[in-house]
């Protein structure tokens, strides 16, 4: 078949010009997905919303990848990794622009950015929730309880002192245990589901595994203790109620922190941090079966918000 | 119709048929049910040990996750023990996840793969801890270890075993179940088969009574009425051909026995065909003998008269021809007595008569004959004998008078004894025995057997010797049964006869006897010896042939008697106006009033004046003529027969004028027709043939004439005048004119006309080849 000579023509003009012209004014934006999961496409759809929101007013280009594909662009302004396999190779490129990792443990982001300390700009929003927010939820919850437990692995005892702090401000007797591993973990469920009258399961993956979340759930049940989580599905698993934030939140968050790279107002990025936004989540019949009736989730959140402005 | 063969396979029996049909199918379905069950249920029995042996690992590993999660060894084998103490299970071992024995009890099982040990994972289900979990964060983590179960293989062996043994008892039971039911089935169904069978061969056997009680309302029940039906339809039909042939059969053996009969009837009709013929035979050539004898002596002495007319001679030859004449008239007289009774024609009478009387006067008829031969003839009359009987003396006097004539005939010496007796308690109202026993030759016993048949007599030596019909016996046989009795003979030959007879005869109540009166005459003759006959009777002769009357009034003057002549019925009626008479002869057939007619007027005029009524004696040569009428319309006291003889005359005189009939017995009729005159004198062959040729031509005219009543007229008239003179040829065809004469044609009436003129033409050459002075008469 043979080409049409000015559609040849046309292609090799355009050819030249995009060769022959300077570099781009406006910002670049990557998203870095860590894998085809449904939360990471979630958060970045979060996060291209957001900036589309905000695309009346600056240009910028938003380049969506994944960690598998084999095109990588080094001239963008800012990558923004989703997930902790995104974050550590964006953090460990050769070309690095601004880094901004979401969706990754603070615990793990913390360990990378230890061992790569010449990183210029490297923030996260952290998947992870403080703790304090758990606390206040549990207060808002069973409002006359005092002792609370909670299961500590080896990373959350690097922060024992916040732990216990922020429960104290939320008035509980913290009841807190520590485990190396799964089966430790496995052995101090008893006694800590024992001595308290409710158990905050905090995100630890090294001694809260799925088994281990099990017989929680299992002897707290079994115990009449509520048990607080950290996440929607934990909620649904057996807990009566968690704070968390959702994907969206995230990706809205993120969004919001690279903003300054769209406008060009400046280079840095804010420092790593919880997320902003969060939401919490019920399981009445649980709550309903352990005697307990809380108020409605946005009463919740107002009084969650309200303990969390107040230990400030 | 052709019967279509059913084609023979192997045969088995019905029962067996019927006990394979129930068993095999079932045996069957039950190996296939039963195999498909037993292999489903030891594959259940497998797999619920299967699931067992899972479930019970399973159970381990959920007990043990915890345990096992916070290595509770303690604990771990507590479960273990308590799993172990579950049945069948006999090894129980705990293993972490990369396959470590952490506890483990019961038998050691050292393969991982043996057939019943049965391993779970621990720990693999947990909880989903995050919203963003990642792959090493899912909630199907790696198990915790192993749980491991083993479970009995001696359990699942003897499960199995007690599946197939249950399998197979219930097989063998279905099996003896279904035999017992094909049998109960096969017997019922096969036995009235059976029963029918045997039945079918029973009847086919012949056994036509077998039936067959319906056992159900089924198909075989109904077959067995089918059958039952048949049977008696069968049944039926073979009755009704049975009894067919058996009426068949009896009819047949009817028409055999009737065949039979008919045959030994027949037989015995014709040996008696053969017998009489025999006997007709002999008694033809008797009678030929008999009748020849006396017409030898006849003709003989005849041309003797005729060629020596000698004076002296004449008489004695005339007395010859006169008894040859008499024995001839005799032996005529007894058959046609005989034929008379053979016909049936004899009517009996039944009046009043002195018995004694009769006996006495019909002893008194033989009485010269048994004296001329030196007999003694006696007669004993019983004191129980009654005076007056009711019955038929003329005819008790022909039976006495016959057995007396043989009595005479054949006794040449010694006595002859009659004797009389009465039984007053007889059934029949009082019998008369006569019995007659002489001293005779006596009689041998096929002459006894043989003595009343007709025609018979002893023996051709006793005919050669003493002459006689051989009707005399048999016409008083069939008298004395006509009158209803019954006779006996006894005899010896060379000793004697005794004939007997028995007779109804019942007293007379009030009434006179009248005994006729030839007996009475007879009795007073005999009583008184030599009685003279009373001369000067008056007899009237009412005859319309002059001849005839010629020939009487000459034999009645011989005796002494007025005699007065009529030539018809108006002339006698007139006579016996004028004048009373004793006795009148009338012939019955006269032209005009006949004879029949002429005595009614002249009874029946008597009866009103009130005068003694003469005796009518009728005269004809009709030995039939009384019996062509009723006893009412028979006016006449008795009947001659023509023609007439001097005895018959004598007995008509005695009985009814009391004249001596011996006396004109010695002088023959037949020698005074010759010696007869014209008017009183005696009668010439001349004039008789003159009077015969007359009357041909007269017949000869009415014949050309068509004439029938003339010709019927002087037929008769012709008739009676050959009959009293005894041309005998010519009164045969006359008598065969008249009888043609009603008919016959013409041409018939002239030729029988010829045959008489041809007849006379002979007589006349004949008696002109021999002329006589005195013409005799007339030969046959």
């Amino acid at each position: 078949m043979r080409a049409r000579p000015s559609l040849v023509r046309a292609t090799l003009v355009a050819t030249a010009l995009w060769v022959a012209s300077p570099p781009p004014a406006v910002a670049s934006v990557e998203l870095l997905l860590s894998g085809a999961e449904t939360v990471y496409d979630r958060v970045a759809d979060a996060i291209q919303a957001q900036i589309q929101r905000l695309d009346d007013e600056f240009d910028h280009t938003l380049i969506r990848r994944r960690l598998d594909a084999t095109a990588q662009g080094d001239d963008v302004s800012v990558r923004v990794a989703i997930g902790l396999a995104a974050c550590k190779a964006a953090v460990r490129a050769r070309a690095r622009p601004a880094v901004l990792c979401a969706l990754v443990p603070k615990a793990d982001f913390m360990a990378l950015a230890h061992d790569t300390p010449k990183a210029p700009t490297v923030s996260a929003i952290y998947l992870d929730q403080p703790i304090a927010r758990q606390f206040s939820l549990a207060r808002a919850l069973v409002p006359n309880a005092s002792q609370a437990g909670l299961l500590a692995g080896p990373r959350l005892q690097q922060s024992r002192g916040a732990i216990i702090s922020a429960a104290r401000a939320a008035g509980f007797t913290l009841n807190l245990l520590t485990a190396q591993d799964e089966r430790t973990a496995a052995a101090a469920i008893q006694p800590l589901v024992t001595d308290s009258e409710l158990i905050l399961a905090v995100y630890d993956p090294t001694v809260l595994t799925p088994t281990s979340a099990k017989w929680l759930l299992h002897l707290a049940y079994k115990r009449q203790r509520p048990v607080i989580g950290f996440s929607r599905a934990y909620v649904d698993a057996g807990a009566i109620a968690a704070v968390f934030s959702t994907p969206e939140q995230i990706g809205t968050q993120a969004a919001r922190a690279i903003a300054p790279f769209l406008r060009r107002q400046g280079s840095g990025l804010p420092p790593p941090s919880y997320p902003s936004d969060f939401a919490v989540a019920v399981n009445r019949p649980v709550a309903a079966a352990l005697g307990l009736a809380p108020p409605s989730d946005e009463q919740l959140m107002r009084e969650v918000a309200a303990q969390l402005k107040a230990a400030l | 119709m052709t019967t279509q063969p059913i084609p023979q396979r192997r045969s088995l029996r019905l029962r067996s048929r019927l006990v394979l049909l129930a068993i095999v199918p079932p045996l069957l379905v039950a190996i296939c049910i039963g195999g498909y069950m037993t292999h489903a249920r030891l594959l259940d029995a497998r797999q619920g040990l299967q699931e067992r042996g899972e479930v019970i690992a399973t159970n381990l590993a959920m007990a043990a996750e915890l345990a096992l999660l916070t290595r509770n060894l303690p604990r771990l084998e507590q479960l273990c023990q308590s799993t172990l103490q579950q049945p069948h299970v006999v090894s129980v071992a705990l293993r972490d996840a990369d396959g470590t024995m952490l506890v483990q009890d019961g038998e050691q099982v050292l393969n991982p793969d043996a057939p019943n040990l049965y391993r779970a994972a621990i720990g693999t289900i947990g909880v989903q801890v995050s919203d963003f979990e990642t792959q090493h964060t899912a909630p199907l983590a790696q198990p915790l270890g192993f749980a491991e179960v083993g479970l009995s293989v001696d359990a699942t062996l003897a499960r199995e075993r007690r599946i197939l043994l249950t399998s197979l008892a219930l097989v063998g039971i279905g099996m003896l179940a279904s035999l017992f039911a094909a049998l109960r089935i096969g017997a019922g169904i096969a036995r009235p088969m059976f029963a029918l069978s045997h039945a079918m061969t029973r009847y086919r056997r012949g056994d036509h009574r077998v039936r067959l009680e319906p056992s159900s309302a089924d198909e075989i029940g109904e077959l067995t009425r089918d059958f039952n039906r048949m049977a008696q339809a069968l049944e039926g039909s073979q009755n009704d051909l049975r009894e067919q042939v058996r009426t068949a059969t009896s009819e047949l053996q009817r028409s055999i026995e009737t065949l039979r009969t008919k045959n030994a009837e027949l037989e015995a009709a014709r040996m008696a065909a053969l017998q009489a013929g025999q006997e007709k035979q002999d008694f033809l050539a008797r009678m030929s003998h008999e009748i020849r004898t006396p017409l030898n002596a006849i003709v003989g002495f005849t041309r003797l008269l005729l060629e020596q007319p000698d004076q002296t001679c004449s008489s004695e030859y005339g007395r010859t021809i006169d008894r040859a004449t008499q024995q001839l008239l005799h032996i005529v007289d007894g058959i046609l007595n005989f034929t008379k009774l053979e016909s049936g024609h004899v009517e009996l009478e039944h009046r009043p008569f002195d018995g004694a009387r009769c006996l006495q006067d019909a002893v008194a008829l033989l009485l010269p004959a048994a004296r001329e031969k030196g007999l003694e003839l006696t007669l004993e009359l019983s004191p129980k004998l009654p005076q007056t009987l009711v019955g038929d003396a003329h005819r008790l006097t022909q039976v006495l008078t016959n057995l007396l004539d043989n009595a005479v005939k054949f006794t040449a010496r010694g006595q002859i004894r009659i004797w009389a007796d009465y039984d007053h308690d007889a059934a029949s109202g009082g019998r008369l025995s006569v019995t007659v026993e002489d001293t005779g030759i006596g009689l041998t016993a096929l002459a006894r057997k043989r003595l009343f048949q007709p025609f018979a007599q002893g023996d051709g030596s006793v005919t050669r010797h003493f002459g006689g019909t051989g009707l005399g016996l048999a016409i008083c046989d069939r008298l004395v049964r006509l009158m209803g009795g019954a006779m006996d003979v006894q005899s010896r030959h060379g000793h004697g006869s005794r004939f007997s007879f028995s007779v109804p005869c019942p007293i007379a109540e009030s009434a006179h006897p009248s005994a006729p009166a030839a007996i009475h005459a007879e009795r007073s003759q005999h009583r008184d010896g030599d009685r003279k006959p009373r001369r000067g009777q008056r007899v009237l002769i009412v005859e319309d042939n002059a001849f005839n009357r010629q020939l009487l009034r000459h034999m009645l003057d011989q005796r002494g008697l007025e005699v007065h002549e009529a030539c018809d019925g108006v002339e006698a009626i007139d006579a016996v106006r004028k004048a009373r008479f004793g006795l009148i002869l009338m012939d019955i057939h006269m032209p005009g009033l006949d004879g029949i007619e002429t005595a009614r007027r002249i009874s029946t005029r008597n009866r009103r004046s009130d005068a003694a009524c003469p005796a009518i004696v009728a005269l004809s040569a009709d030995v039939f003529a009384r019996d062509h009428h009723s006893a009412e319309a028979w006016p006449f006291d008795a009947m001659v027969i023509k023609p007439i003889s001097d005895r018959a005359l004598d007995q008509i005189l005695a009985v009814y004028l009391g004249a001596n009939a011996t006396a004109a017995a010695r002088q023959p009729h037949r020698a005074a027709v010759d010696a007869a005159a014209a008017g009183h004198g005696p009668i010439t062959r001349r004039q008789i043939t003159g009077e015969i040729d007359r009357l041909l031509c007269q017949l000869a005219a009415a014949v050309a004439a068509a004439q029938r009543q003339q010709i019927r007229d002087t037929a008769h008239e012709l008739k009676g005048l050959c009959g009293f003179f005894g041309y005998r040829a010519l009164e045969a065809e006359t008598r065969a004119l008249e009888a043609a004469v009603d008919e016959a044609s013409p041409a018939q009436l002239h030729r029988q006309l010829e045959a008489c003129l041809a007849v006379q033409r002979l007589t006349v050459a004949t008696q002109t080849a021999h002329p006589s002075p005195s013409a005799g008469l007339p030969g046959t």
